[in-house]
């Protein structure tokens, strides 16, 4: 019996050293509350996002609804299983799995579903298109073709449908030699057809509500329109000692394809713009001084209203506009439609932890 | 009740040895502490009169150091040899003492547990004082360089969750501690089995360590294969149920393996 | 009654036991006799389990082995050498229901044995009698014994022979292997001889003593034409 002691005595030792290690483990979480100072139903499907940083690094992350207030970082593999199992609904989760193994996809949303473009590593382009939001179809193009080649090679900016036929903007070569293509899928999607798109300055970067892969979580679907916005860029030549180097400089204001003319035109004036987005057939979009520009899509009519006495922390989601701000007692997030206030309400802090990291979070509404 | 008295039997054995392991694990980092505090303070000092002592160290620099990462890395092949150790070393010798335990009136398998129970709580036991060693560290890194006035960046939970090896053994959810637990376990099954294969067929062939060691890498490849085939298949969530399944399969057959050879194979 | 039946072993490609059966009675001692490399400690350990026989089966009474009714006594420790008798002592209670503490002492005391001695420090001798006291205190129906006399001084044979006339023995099956048969010759009751992994002879040693007037050596080189 005497030989016990030696387990018993290990066994105390696992026990203090694992002991406050699970003490630390399991330290309280920081908790939040949604306080809804005005319209309550804005909020009903909202999930607010809290990103607490410290030194530069996102340490932790929470989400926050009406009901509940969770941490989402730092989880274990099983309720990271089971927090992704829960986020996709019932159309996300047949695009998820089309796109595994992919190396790289583009898509949008419509109203039956997504519709975009993918490759396998650069030896397929594959296209895909779900119906009803359930069934998917794919269709292939293979790479040994020079032309499926190059779009497989070429920098995607984004997809957008135009007649019912998807479109895919892409940039062809580098530097000075860059050439902006357009190239378009028929409707049973099992032709592609490319052609160059004319620029008078720089080229497309990208093409607004456009998802890298998927976004499960964008509600936001494409509506067609006449004028599809885009984001143009030009090369700046800089120069270092001997070297040339081309760098990427967005051209300010706002920019759009033209699906009638093939062109793209410029719809707003080359100021910086902090945050834009597509609702429906409008382009919305917060300049510096917080006027909202509001342009239709269809007929290319531009309209101007004032929104924010100031910017600091604001963004488009839902085709709502956000604008949050510190306060005494916690973050205050303001709500605006179509130019006015709609609601306003207050992340605050349920618990001591979450108090001493008030300072420290960004928060974000989706 | 015969597994405990096993256990205990185990546990004084490997006492000496353990505590040894222990305390030059000990000796190692805290001497290596030592000389990283100084040599810091040294090189602050110079840069302070040089004037340019923009210069911020974390306690993830000490941990990142060599002598530190070696000391982790010691007790871990120390671990694994004692795996495979705990059962040769009954089989060696002039008193084979393998033969007592398996005509001893209880099931072969308590002594299997036994000394699985045995690798467990030496692995644990390291795990335990490591993490007190580590909390001791970091009090001393503190109060060293705030009392040298040397200015620090991060924080203890940050330099373990930003250590390769220690986010690992100290991850911040405990139930990814279990896991990775099991999977440890997991480990040290395996080389129970090929130990006790090699075991079986030694007086049969020279070719039994080359034999057992095929039959485990074919337990352990057939599910990566697996995977790599299932990989475009599955989506995240269902990977970690496979992920989930193969630990559960593997943890299976190598006890089943351990089992049959240990009850109907094994040559003494 | 242990009864072997029809037992086989190879190792690589030699067949070291080969279709062997034979039967060893309560009360009786059975003597495995052959010379070096027959098969004879490779039958007892396959009787304990210790390497398992590739096809054939054991009986104790007509049931498979029950462990708590035969000990195994090897010509070696059986125990880590740097075990004292005392440490040995205190793991066979641990482990063995039956160990009779009181019989222990009195065959340390009878063998004057020293409990704080490590088993590394015994003289073959001496080791072998501490074996075979740990082993009779397991208070046993069979008792097997692998070579108990071979390498160990004058003495420790008297006394180890000494103790296989006691009563303490009187009512146990015990099953020895020997190449050493002259010192306990006339102790035996039956004699199993073995060549080359069969049997070649399994006689009543009495019968043969009296009846044909031959000692088992006789038998033995008549067997073996040595």
């Amino acid at each position: 019996m005497k030989r016990m002691w030696n387990v018993a005595a290990l066994g105390a030792v696992i026990v203090i050293g694992l002991g406050t290690f699970a003490v630390d483990a399991t330290e309280p979480k920081a908790e939040w509350a949604l306080d809804i100072s005005s319209n309550p139903s804005v909020w009903e499907d909202a999930v607010v996002e809290i990103g607490y940083s410290r030194e530069d690094d996102v340490e932790q992350r929470f989400e926050v609804t009406t009901e509940e207030s969770h941490i989402t970082s730092n989880l274990n593999y099983i309720a990271e299983g089971l927090r992704y199992r829960e986020r996709l609904n019932g159309d996300a989760r047949s695009i998820h799995r089309i796109m595994n193994g992919w190396t790289y996809a583009q898509s949008i949303r419509t109203e039956d579903g997504y519709i975009g473009v993918g490759q396998d590593g650069m030896k397929e382009l594959i296209v895909f298109k779900q119906e009803d939001g359930e069934k998917l179809s794919t269709f292939s193009f293979d790479a040994s073709d020079s032309k499926i080649y190059d779009i497989v090679n070429g920098v995607w900016a984004g997809a957008f449908l135009n007649d019912g036929q998807l479109n895919l903007i892409y940039r062809d070569g580098y530097d000075e030699n860059v050439k902006t293509m357009i190239a378009t899928f028929n409707e049973a999607m099992n032709e592609v057809t490319v052609k160059e798109l004319r620029m008078d300055i720089g080229f497309i970067t990208h093409v607004i509500n456009t998802n890298r892969f998927y976004a499960t979580d964008v509600s936001s679907q494409v509506t067609e329109t006449r004028y599809i916005s885009v984001g143009v860029s030009s090369y700046e030549v800089i120069r270092e000692g001997e070297e040339e180097i081309n760098v990427e400089d967005p051209d300010p204001g706002l920019f759009a394809y033209d699906t009638k003319t093939g062109k793209v035109v410029q719809l707003a004036e080359g100021q910086g713009f902090w945050d834009d987005t597509v609702s429906g057939h409008n382009l919305f979009a917060l300049n510096e001084d917080g006027e909202e520009v509001v342009i239709d899509l269809n007929t290319g009519k531009k309209t101007t209203r004032e929104v924010l006495d100031s910017v600091d922390h604001a963004f488009y989601e839902n085709g709502r506009l956000y604008q949050t701000r510190q306060a005494k007692d916690g973050v205050v997030i303001d709500v605006y439609e179509d130019g006015k206030q709609i609601s306003s309400a207050a992340i605050t802090p349920e618990n001591e932890e979450a108090r001493d990291m008030l300072k420290q979070i960004d928060v974000y509404v989706r | 009740m015969n597994l405990l008295k096993l256990l205990s039997w185990e546990v004084e054995r490997v006492t000496k040895p353990f505590l040894t392991l222990v305390a030059g694990l000990i000796v190692i980092q805290f001497g290596y502490l030592g000389y990283f505090l100084w040599d810091e303070t040294n090189f602050y000092e110079q840069l302070r009169r040089e004037g340019n002592a923009d210069y911020q160290l974390s306690f993830l620099n000490y941990l990142n150091g060599t002598p530190y990462l070696l000391s982790l890395g010691i007790a871990v092949a120390a671990m694994l040899l004692y795996s495979v150790w705990i059962w040769y070393r009954d089989f060696q010798g002039r008193g084979t003492f393998m033969m007592r335990l398996l005509t001893m009136p209880q099931k072969r398998m308590t002594l299997f547990f036994a000394k699985l129970a045995t690798i467990l709580m030496m692995t644990l036991g390291l795990f335990a004082i490591e993490w007190i060693a580590l909390k001791l560290q970091y009090i001393a890194f503190t109060s060293w360089f705030d009392g040298k006035m040397i200015p620090m960046g991060g924080s203890f939970e940050q330099a373990i969750s930003y250590h390769g090896m220690l986010m690992v053994m100290y991850p911040s959810s405990l139930i990814n501690f279990v896991i990775h637990q099991l999977i440890i376990t997991i480990a040290v099954l395996f080389i129970f089995a090929f130990v006790l294969i090699e075991r079986s067929f030694w007086q049969r062939t020279m070719w039994s360590p080359v034999l057992s060691l095929s039959i485990l890498v074919v337990i352990l490849t057939i599910p990566i294969l697996g995977y790599a085939f299932l990989s475009n298949r599955l989506i995240y969530d269902e990977t970690i149920v496979y992920v989930g399944m193969v630990l559960v399969v593997w943890a299976s057959v190598t006890i089943w393996l351990g089992r049959r050879f240990l009850q109907t194979k094994l040559n003494v | 009654m242990i009864e072997v039946l029809g037992v086989k072993k190879r190792y690589r490609r030699k067949q070291v036991i080969e279709d062997v059966s034979f039967t060893a009675n309560k009360g009786e001692i059975t003597c495995l006799i052959g010379l070096n490399g027959t098969g004879k400690s490779t039958l007892l350990k396959g009787i304990m389990g210790l390497t398992p026989f590739d096809k054939g089966s054991v009986l104790i009474d007509g049931k498979p082995i029950d462990l708590n009714r035969v000990a195994f006594v090897a010509d070696h420790a059986m125990f880590p050498i740097h075990f004292t008798i005392e440490q040995c002592e205190a793991f066979m209670k641990d482990f063995y229901p039956t160990f009779d503490s009181a019989l222990f002492a009195r065959l340390v005391e009878d063998f004057k044995l020293f409990p704080e001695d490590k088993l590394s420090e015994l003289s073959k001798g001496t080791l072998a009698k501490a074996n075979l006291a740990l082993g009779i205190a397991q208070d046993p129906d069979y008792l097997l014994l692998d070579e108990p006399f071979s390498g160990i001084d004058v003495f420790s044979k008297e006394q180890i022979v000494e103790l296989f006339s006691s009563e303490i023995m009187e009512s146990r099956g015990v099953l020895i292997t020997t190449h050493e048969i002259e010192d306990i010759e006339y102790l035996i009751d039956k004699a199993v001889m073995l060549n080359n992994g069969r049997i070649v002879r399994e006689f009543d040693v009495e019968d043969v003593r009296f009846i044909h007037g031959k000692s088992i050596v006789d038998v033995m080189r008549e067997e073996y034409g040595a």
